[in-house]
């Protein structure tokens, strides 16, 4: 099977390729942003931890 | 189940399961491409757009099981008050809309072709249609209120009484005329397609199950932690 006939899907590839396109973009997007808000709030709370820490070491 | 509902200890559990969910997913999403593309044959009436059937169905599945999985959560968490659960159902929520949007996009890239139309306003796809707007309107009802407990319970409440849609999306094939093909895997006696496209088929349909606990998991856990900073955020208000 050689590339072309591969891309061309029997004349679908232009329906095939976007259910595809679509379906691995909305799923990383979602992940990736997923991800984020852990790593951000993660952040955060370590942040907030270390304040706190370091109001309780006060006199 | 009330073991687990111990925020520490569902913590411990969904981290600690969190790599295989990511293991279980990439590993049988490559292997599901491999033979939806490249392996599996073409249909003999749908030729090669059958392909779409491999991003599409277990998209549909996934809307379901997702809208099935908050509502379960929610009820679990109005009976028993479990906040893990309005959690769960909190971080299931956005990842069940876009598995919705997915199934009525790719469906709609498979009825061009096949049947002549984008859209069409027959049982099957309105109700799917319903059921990403109940995701919105969850998400929406979730965060429109100051009090977040108040918030999840109202929205546990739309959840619940939505659910009514998922058996209706099921079974919308056999209860009305549609252009929509019937059930062809979850039927009583059996699937009716051949292993060369089951295969690919179940092996999506699994890495997209694994894909959502994936990144269920991971919305937890970013969840427990912005529940932390604000009590931390409280406590030194008041220090």
């Amino acid at each position: 099977m050689d590339f072309n006939t591969f891309i061309d899907m029997g004349g679908y590839g232009a329906f095939i390729w976007p259910s595809y396109g679509l379906s691995a973009l909305v799923l990383v997007a979602i992940l990736w942003q997923s991800r984020a808000r852990l790593k951000r709030s993660g952040a955060e709370l370590e942040r907030l931890r270390h304040k706190d820490d370091v109001q309780e070491d006060r006199p | 189940m009330h073991r687990f509902a111990n925020p520490t200890r569902f913590l411990k559990l969904i981290s600690a399961l969190q790599p295989w969910a990511m293991g279980v997913s990439v590993l049988c999403l490559a292997a599901g491409l491999y033979f939806a593309l490249i392996v599996s044959p073409a249909d003999y009436q749908q030729s090669e757009t059958v392909r779409i059937m491999y991003v599409h169905v277990p998209a549909s599945w996934m809307a379901m099981f997702c809208y099935s999985a908050m509502a379960g959560a929610s009820a679990v968490g109005l009976i028993w008050r479990h906040l893990t659960a309005f959690v769960v159902a909190r971080a299931t929520a956005p990842i069940g809309a876009a598995f919705t949007f997915l199934a009525l996009a790719t469906g709609s890239l498979w009825g061009k072709p096949m049947w002549g139309t984008w859209w069409v306003w027959d049982a099957r796809l309105t109700s799917v249609l319903i059921l990403l707007f109940l995701y919105l309107g969850y998400m929406a009802l979730e965060g429109a209120f100051d009090d977040r407990s108040r918030g999840a319970r109202a929205a546990a409440i739309l959840a619940i009484v939505g659910a009514v849609n998922v058996p209706i999306i099921k079974f919308s094939v056999d209860w009305w005329n549609t252009l929509h093909q019937p059930a062809s895997v979850v039927k009583i006696d059996g699937p009716a397609i051949h292993s060369s496209m089951l295969t690919p088929l179940l092996l999506m349909a699994m890495g997209y199950t694994a894909f959502y606990f994936w990144v269920m998991f991971v919305r937890v856990r970013a969840e427990f932690n912005d529940a932390r900073i604000q009590a931390l955020r409280l406590r030194q208000t008041e220090a």
